[in-house]
């Protein structure tokens, strides 16, 4: 009929018409996924090369590389400030995300409930998200301020001393972990959105059965939700591993290198320190990091999510 | 999709007669409005100080304790705000960059979806793992050698490092959620239409993309988002201060320590900047949230 | 429902209308062009077919408008050479550094002074030693203000650039606290630079807490200070420098080619600051200002800081506040000096127009460009013919210009000190910051902090 005449036409090769209709296919789903493929080659394995070869060079952007076989790779071992990095970035993930998964869920709950003006708080929680980092920055640089934030304030009304947040190095990273509970807007939607998802059924089931409020939140609502859990566990560990901004724009990686993250310091290395190639070694150690972790989590949390049927 | 959340029964797990809901569902009700109240407001609280700093003469902006209702009301903050530095330019250049990329990618990732979703083709399946793979990636690792790539074929100090990119498959993230999304669409749509005879790009044009609206705004929105607070790449690309985002036009204080930075007038190009995004949102949210269930983000 | 889904198309409605309103305004023409101002420029021999070059720099407002009027004199002044400005506010080493990568530097450019020796060494800015030798105008032997000038822009002999202008620290004042207290202000007269003891002495007695009590009193309540009496500035790497000079340190010894905050004369100058915090407590814990924080001109309008030590181009600002202003010298630890620092403006060699980069370099070194800067209190000039009476008259505003202050332009002037910046300063530095965050909390002793880091910061620099 019409369609298939013009998709032959349109196709015009003569050697097509003669391949099998599920070859066809393929080849127009190859098709289809060809921008993704080049996309892949371009601007992720062509980068990735260009890392490679930097790795083995002396580069500082403004003189011609020099190359210095091992010596980034080797350096990566002796360097206290990457393992600072790897430990100021591994504390904060490791808090922040479980703190933020969890405030999110319930949150989430909460906006669940069909109460007047639903609308407003959902988008008041939210709003943080949308706050440009710079404006985020200056806003919480002055939150946490010791003589005048709004932070100490608070501390101080409460009869307590005020805490120099952002100049101890004990505080700061718990700073820049409170600060992140602010812009959990992401997570809590989709923990939102995975809640609505779950059918009525299923707790008039539960109520039947006799099940009081804590057990059908434990039967039912988690093993419903932990796919979203799980995709929420994952995402979280991964952009919160590349925190850069907070770093960056608030306390430049102080004081005395507490909140030095790890794609902080690798800025820092290839555009301040002008070593590009020890800065893709840096970014190497990164990649594998994250991998890991990864992993990790795939395989201890991943068997333990309940799957629906869907398709 | 769920009415009510269930969990609240009354205390006593009875269920609750109407006599027992009217009370204690009352109560729970305020109790649960009480709380939203609360926190909305510590969330909101900093909002709220950017707001109040944006409307204050310069010297009344770090008061202690701070002056929450500005005295004066300075409403002229807005107007120098945005004219001593070109905001509007800045906005306009952003949304150029969002509505090229917003197109870049729901074309881009929603064809490459549909294919991992519905057309079986040899190492699909490798495929998608290498999808998931790709988005784990860290930027940073990319970052500087991206930047060696474009650089040398005078990319920089253009928009193209910004946009073109997207046009390759549009992003991991989003092509991940088409085809979750598609997966839900029951195939005996498309059988129905390929037995009448439509090739696969119709199908994908006049079936499952009307059906698909829900992911298309969630993708919509979230690529928004994304391309608004986009701080880093703009920040190394563009060097010519007219072409500036919003982002970066409100970055522009840091670097010299030398430097003196009106607070106020900063407070209020930030709070400019973000009420697009605020009405977006607020407009967009059902379809949005509506959208992230239906796209079944179940791995 | 009803109403919230009108609300809701209001919403809309309102947001398209002010995009549409947006995207008109941001037709309208961009940058404001800036008006000319008036000295006596030089005139100058011109190139002979049509030139253009480019020239990068970084800065606010002010700086933006006075390059644009500057290439505009100039280009009046030389009708075949025309400047493009690469007006760069944000990031600007780190572009300048992808422009080169990149194949295309700029002709001309604006060089911040840690980059000063990396650029050099790796050949990129042009020499133009011999150029300014044979100018009639700058080549004169005291045309600058020697030798500092010599020691910020001649490596081993040559020149690769031209100080834009001088900056100092000194200290700014709200002269109606001292009045109220009755204690006499410090003095713009270098020679009579205020022991540190003294200075610490004023400082305590213009420290008070909410109960009127002093630090020292039985009761003094360091949670509740009303007033302050010392602030200094600490987050970069100037006020540094600044601090050893003043206690005859070095920070950096340009004849050894090494830091030498182990030194006593150096670590000793940085425990004097922090003692004021820890201490003497008449100095609010740096946390009060770091970066992003609230400005000291605010502190000093508000009569909660009486003195605040930071450098000259604050004085931009610092006019305006309400309360009257008064500068003075800083107070002497163990010398009477001051840390005379600026950009540079350089050409780079790779330029195609090296004649036409040379007149504009030579053109920003003329009291034109400098006046206008120094007219608004951001700028000192390393001309001495604006230091003259006479000179000084062209430009000092008294609006803007306290009482006394040419004894900040000339007379402290001489008292500084200055050196090239050794490659890998940048990152020497990131090295040396975190032991300075442990001694402004007390954490560690400066003896301790710095004879730790600075080997390592030694092992990163290079002497030119």
């Amino acid at each position: 009929m019409a369609g298939i005449e013009t998709t032959i036409t349109s196709l015009r090769s003569k050697r097509f018409i003669h391949l099998t209709l599920s070859k066809r296919r393929a080849l127009v789903g190859l098709l289809f996924f060809m921008p993704f493929i080049l996309g892949v080659l371009i601007w992720e394995v062509l980068p990735g090369g260009v890392a490679v070869w930097l790795t083995f060079q002396d580069w500082n952007l403004i003189s011609p590389p020099k190359f210095v076989g091992l010596k980034n790779i080797i350096n990566l071992f002796h360097d206290p400030l990457l393992l600072q990095s790897l430990k100021v970035t591994g504390v904060f993930t490791l808090f922040a995300v479980p703190l933020q998964l969890i405030i999110s869920l319930i949150l989430a709950m909460l906006l669940n409930i069909k109460v007047k003006g639903l609308s407003f708080f959902r988008t008041a929680y939210y709003l943080p998200t949308i706050v440009p980092a710079v404006a985020n920055a200056i806003l919480w640089a002055w939150i946490l301020n010791t003589e005048f934030g709004l932070l100490n304030v608070g501390v101080h009304a409460i009869g307590l001393p005020k805490i120099a947040w952002l100049q101890d190095p004990d505080w700061a990273l718990p700073a820049l972990i409170l600060m992140s509970l602010w812009s959990l807007g992401n997570p809590m939607i989709i923990f939102l959105a995975g809640l609505q998802g779950i059918p009525e059924v299923l707790y008039e089931a539960a109520m039947i059965d006799g099940a009081g409020r804590w057990a059908k939140f434990w039967n039912v609502t988690l093993p419903i939700l932990s796919p979203v859990i799980f995709f929420n566990v994952i995402t979280g560990f991964i952009n919160t591993f590349q925190t850069f901004s907070a770093g960056y724009l608030i306390t430049q990686g102080g004081p005395q290198n507490a909140t030095l993250f790890l794609a902080l310091y690798q800025y820092r290395v290839g555009f301040l320190n002008l070593k590009m190639g020890y800065a893709a070694a840096i970014a190497w150690v990164m990649l594998l990091t994250t991998f890991v972790l990864a992993m990790v989590i795939f395989f201890y949390l991943g068997r333990r999510v309940y799957y629906e049927d869907i398709t | 999709m769920s009415a009510e959340n269930p969990i609240f029964l009354n205390n006593k797990d009875q269920p609750l007669t109407s006599a027992r809901r009217w009370n204690s569902e009352r109560l729970w009700k305020f109790l649960v409005v009480t709380l939203l109240c609360v926190i909305a407001f510590f969330m909101l609280l900093p909002f709220l100080w950017l707001i109040s700093s944006s409307l204050k003469l310069e010297q009344r902006v770090f008061l202690f304790p701070p002056q929450w209702i500005p005295d004066p009301i300075r409403w002229a903050n807005y107007l120098e705000a945005l004219t001593y530095k070109p905001f509007f330019l800045y906005l306009r250049n952003t949304m150029i960059i969002v509505i090229i990329n917003e197109i870049a990618i729901i074309s881009s990732s929603s064809i490459c979806g549909y294919a991992l979703a519905r057309i079986p083709f040899p190492g699909r399946n490798f495929w998608f793992g290498v999808v998931v793979v790709v988005m784990m990636i860290p930027y940073f690792v990319l970052m500087v050698p991206t930047f060696i790539m474009l650089s040398r074929i005078g990319w920089v100090n253009t928009y193209l490092p910004l946009t073109v990119p997207y046009f390759f498959g549009g992003g991991a993230f989003n092509v991940f959620l088409f085809r979750q999304f598609f997966r839900t669409i029951p195939t005996d749509l498309s059988d129905a239409a390929r037995i009448d005879g439509c090739g696969e790009f119709d199908i994908y044009r006049r079936i499952i993309m009307p059906l698909s609206k829900p992911a298309i705004i969630v993708v919509a929105i979230f690529t928004f988002l994304n391309t608004w607070n986009s701080f880093i790449e703009p920040l190394l690309y563009i060097n010519n201060p007219n072409m500036f985002t919003v982002a970066l036009g409100l970055a522009n204080f840091r670097g010299d320590p030398t430097a003196y930075i009106q607070w106020n007038l900063l407070m209020a190009a930030s709070t400019t900047m973000t009420i697009p995004v605020i009405l977006i949102f607020f407009a967009g949210q059902r379809y949005f949230i509506q959208g992230v269930v239906m796209s079944g983000i179940k791995a | 429902m009803k109403y919230k889904s009108l609300s809701r198309r209001e919403f809309l409605q309102l947001g398209a209308v002010s995009m549409m309103g947006a995207w008109l305004a941001s037709c309208a023409p961009k940058t404001p062009e800036a008006t000319a101002v008036t000295t006596q420029p030089v005139s100058i021999p011109t190139p002979e077919q049509e030139t253009t070059i480019s020239f990068m720099g970084w800065g606010g407002v002010e700086e933006d408008e006075g390059v644009k009027a500057a290439i505009n004199v100039f280009q009046e002044e030389n009708p075949k050479i025309k400047v493009t400005w690469m007006y760069t506010p944000d990031l600007y080493d780190e572009k300048m550094n992808s422009y080169i990568a990149a194949g295309t530097p700029p002709d001309t450019a604006f060089i911040s002074e840690g980059r000063y020796a990396t650029l050099i060494k790796d050949k990129h800015l042009m020499d133009i030693t011999d150029r300014i030798a044979t100018d009639p105008l700058i080549g004169k032997k005291d045309y600058f203000i020697e030798p500092q000038e010599t020691n910020r822009s001649a490596i081993n002999g040559r020149w690769y650039g031209i100080g834009s202008c001088w900056t100092n620290f000194h200290i700014y004042y709200n002269a109606d606290i001292f009045t109220k207290a009755g204690i006499e202000p410090p003095s713009n007269e270098p020679e009579k630079a205020w022991e540190w003891d003294h200075f610490l002495d004023v400082a305590r007695q213009l420290t008070v807490d909410a109960n009127g009590k002093h630090p020292g009193d039985s009761g003094f309540d360091l949670g509740d200070v009303q007033q302050w009496g010392a602030w200094w500035a600490t987050d970069w790497y100037g006020p540094m420098i600044n601090f050893t000079m003043i206690n005859d340190g070095h920070f950096y010894d340009p004849d050894t080619g090494k830091i030498t905050l182990d030194q006593p004369a150096d670590y000793e100058a940085i425990q004097k600051i922090a003692d004021q915090m820890l201490v003497q407590h008449v100095m609010p814990q740096v946390a009060a200002f770091s970066g992003l924080g609230m400005s000291a001109s605010q502190m000093l309008e508000n009569g909660k800081l009486a003195m605040a030590i930071d450098g000259s181009w604050a004085l931009s600002w610092m006019w305006k506040i309400k309360a009257k202003l008064g500068t003075a010298v800083a107070p002497k630890m163990k010398a009477i000096a001051t840390f005379a620092r600026a950009h540079s403006h350089s050409a780079f060699a790779s330029t195609k127009q090296p004649e036409a980069s040379w007149q504009w370099v030579r053109f920003l070194a003329t009291p034109f460009y400098v006046s206008q800067f120094c007219k608004i209190g951001l700028w000192l000039p390393n001309q001495t013919a604006l230091m003259t009476e006479e000179g000084m008259k062209s430009w000092m505003d008294p609006q803007v210009h306290p009482a006394g202050y040419e004894k900040i332009v000339k007379d402290y002037m001489a008292y500084s000190r200055t050196f090239v910046y050794p490659i890998g300063f940048g990152e020497a530095y990131t090295l040396i910051s975190p032991a300075l965050d442990a001694i402004w909390i007390g954490d560690k002793t400066a003896k301790d902090a710095l004879s730790e880091v600075t080997p390592q910061a030694n092992a990163v620099i290079e002497k030119l």
